[in-house]
């Protein structure tokens, strides 16, 4: 046994030699002339022009007869993978339109070869498909294609595909009238959605003059009003309507015109406010008043409640975070105030409104109890209340860091999926295009064509690339593999794809 | 360069006769290795005529960049290749005339069988026939590459570019047929001579 390589090619081409006495005598003399004889053959020999139109009717061909061979030996399995192409099923369940399947008016007797070229079955071509009257097999695209002069008598599988096309019907109805239940409730949320950010900024207005107003009013009472007439609002602005929308408290009736100045002053910040808040804060002053008479516990959270809808657990959370956003009076500027009232944070949109909504949640924490504490009427706890209510504000993290110290990221930005499912042939040139002039410029005095096969993953960069051909394992080769691992195409969704690519190097 | 040859630009024009000198030019070579692939005359001389016609249709195709003989032995793989994966040989045989079948192995089990002179027959007794045996129940594609380069004695580099395959894969092919052929021997022991 030849144990070095070298002895086992000597065997091997001692075998092949012996091979080579096949050939009888004469047989190259006469090779030539059988080669062209064969050239002759219009069947083969057709002339070179024609090279790939005679190769794909060469395969057809080909395929036919092995096909064709393949159902003679095995029908009853071929009839499942008749079945089983999609074609057959778009003919059974999708039936075009020279052929719809209730056409039962003109329907063939049934003793009608189903068969036959000019009665050949709309839909159930599924249950013909093995064999017709005459023993011709009907093929399914055969079937597709004729239009349906006599239908047959539907068939169980017919049936089915009626069915199936009446249920298609009608499930494209409740699609269009689902639709339309979608986008009338979209509106409906839409809508609600801005009367809900709309209530909830009034309501905001709302807790912050509740925050200013125990500033004032406790201190001083309506009696003492005049003492602030150097910071009061404008006169005579148009009063609101009471916030009755938006859940508030609204027990008295507001005034056509605009109350006195005192109350009026106590809002410098936000300059012209609701008449009938402030007449709420009035009322709220004399009851506490009233209270502290009668030694009756203060009404700390009167002017949460007052901003508080019934039910409400956001305008609760609006009121908290109106309560840390007011900013302290005694840090006012004097002056006339702004005519445009102070922008109000949106609770929903900012990360601090959950924040609050949970402080209000919870009275017990510290935070909450200080932030509510600033809205206590407790006399001094005016500008005291509403500077610890700022440090508590900066104190607090935003939630983004909150959620960041928990271990909770943020949620990452989307990335826009990419349409393509693979790659084109558009787009293989572009990239391939790209480093076409990286790769010629490889050239190194040997002409001819560099094969690659590459291999790109979804990303659109190149994973895989290997030169073949008469340039494969040379430094041209490596230096053409380096300019095309180079090449960037678009991503897509799907596998990674590998296709072939040339460059021709030349000078 | 190939586009150099008269015959050729004759022939690419149409000419069968240049294409017959074309044939005669190559035929032993094209047949030879044909041959050694398919392991019989028969299908030899069906792949060998096939991959002629084959060449005759693509030379509109042939842009002569690479050199006339290697695009044609390319051809003439390839079409051995297709033959030999294909199960139309056998139905091949039945057309042939009683002359040429007088020369047929048949099948690739039958590789070195059907001789007729007193060396082949003695070659068919011997460790010939069990090295054929053996190398064609290798695989077709460990088959092509071994007899490329053990039999047609071609560089890796050229069986890389015949077959389209990185060399890497021709050697790895060739060591592998060799480590099968090598086993298959010693599995059937014989008083191979060296």
């Amino acid at each position: 046994m030849p144990d070095d390589p070298d002895d086992l090619d000597a065997v091997l081409r001692r075998a092949m030699a012996s091979l080579d006495r096949q050939a009888p005598p004469g047989y190259f003399e006469a090779l030539p002339a059988r080669t062209l004889a064969r050239l002759d053959d219009p069947a083969i020999g057709a002339p070179p022009g024609d090279a790939g139109l005679q190769d794909i009717r060469d395969l057809a061909s080909e395929t036919r007869a092995r096909l064709s061979s393949q159902r003679a030996a095995q029908p009853g399995a071929l009839l499942d993978d008749d079945t089983a192409t999609s074609s057959v099923w778009k003919a059974v369940a999708l039936p075009g339109p020279t052929r719809t399947a209730p056409r039962l008016d003109d329907a063939a007797p049934e003793d009608a070869p189903h068969a036959s070229a000019t009665s050949a079955p709309p839909v159930g071509a599924v249950s013909q498909l093995s064999t017709g009257a005459a023993g011709a097999r009907v093929r399914p695209s055969t079937a597709v294609s004729q239009p349906a002069r006599a239908a047959p008598p539907l068939s169980p599988t017919a049936e089915r595909a009626a069915d199936s096309s009446a249920s298609t019907h009608a499930s494209t109805v409740r699609r269009g009238r689902r639709a339309v239940w979608v986008a009338v409730a979209g509106g409906l949320a839409a809508a609600g959605a801005v009367g809900y950010l709309a209530i909830g900024s009034r309501a905001t207005e709302r807790a912050e003059m509740a925050l200013t107003e125990p500033r004032v009013a406790p201190d001083h009472g309506p009696d003492h009003g005049p003492d602030h007439g150097s910071i009061a609002g404008p006169a005579g602005q148009p009063a609101r309507p009471p916030l009755i929308a938006s859940g508030g408290v609204a027990p008295v009736p507001p005034p056509a015109t605009a109350p006195a100045a005192p109350y009026a002053s106590a809002l410098p910040a936000v300059g012209s406010r609701d008449v009938s808040t402030q007449s709420d804060a009035v009322l709220r002053a004399d009851r506490r008043n009233k209270d502290s008479a009668t030694g009756a516990p203060p009404r700390s959270s009167e002017s949460q409640r007052a901003a508080t809808p019934p039910g409400g657990r956001s305008t609760g959370g609006t009121a908290a975070i109106a309560l840390r956003k007011a900013p302290p009076t005694a840090k006012r500027p004097a002056g006339p105030p702004p005519s445009k009232p102070a922008p109000v944070t949106d609770p929903l949109a900012s990360g601090a409104g959950a924040v609050g909504a949970f402080d209000n949640a919870r009275p017990s924490d510290p935070a909450a109890g200080s932030a509510a504490g600033s809205a206590s009427p407790s006399p001094g706890a005016g500008s005291a209340g509403a500077t610890a209510a700022q440090h508590e504000k900066e104190a607090q993290p935003s939630l983004d860091q909150l959620l960041g110290e928990s271990g909770v990221k943020p949620p990452a930005p989307v990335k826009p999926r990419p349409s393509r499912t693979s790659l084109s042939t558009d787009d293989i040139k572009r990239g391939m295009t790209g480093v076409a002039g990286k790769a010629k410029a490889c050239f190194a005095g040997t002409q001819g064509l560099a094969s690659l096969r590459l291999t790109v993953a979804p990303s659109g960069r190149v994973v895989k690339v290997a030169v073949t051909g008469m340039f494969a394992g040379s430094p041209t080769g490596a230096c053409v593999e380096r300019a095309a691992g180079a090449a960037r195409f678009p991503a897509w969704d799907g596998g990674p794809q590998s296709f072939n690519y040339s460059y021709l190097l030349s000078d | 360069m190939a586009d150099e040859d008269p015959d050729l630009d004759r022939a690419r024009q149409g000419d069968r006769d240049a294409f017959g000198r074309l044939v005669r030019r190559h035929q032993r070579r094209v047949y030879g290795a044909v041959l050694h692939i398919l392991g019989n005359h028969a299908d030899a001389d069906d792949a060998t005529q096939e991959a002629f016609v084959r060449a005759y249709r693509g030379l509109g195709a042939f842009d002569g960049r690479a050199d006339f003989s290697t695009w044609l032995y390319r051809i003439a793989v390839n079409t051995a290749l297709n033959a030999l994966r294909s199960g139309k040989r056998g139905a091949a045989l039945q057309q042939r005339s009683g002359a040429e079948a007088a020369h047929v192995g048949g099948r690739p089990e039958a590789l070195g069988q059907g001789a007729h002179s007193p060396l082949q027959h003695a070659a068919d007794a011997g460790e010939v026939v069990r090295v054929l045996d053996a190398v064609a129940q290798l695989s077709p594609a460990l088959r092509v590459t071994l007899v490329l380069a053990t039999v047609e004695e071609l560089p890796h580099k050229q069986i890389a570019e015949i077959l389209e395959i990185p060399e890497g894969t021709v050697a790895w092919r060739i060591n592998e047929a060799r480590r099968l052929l090598k086993l298959r021997l010693i599995a059937e022991p014989t008083t191979l001579a060296k």
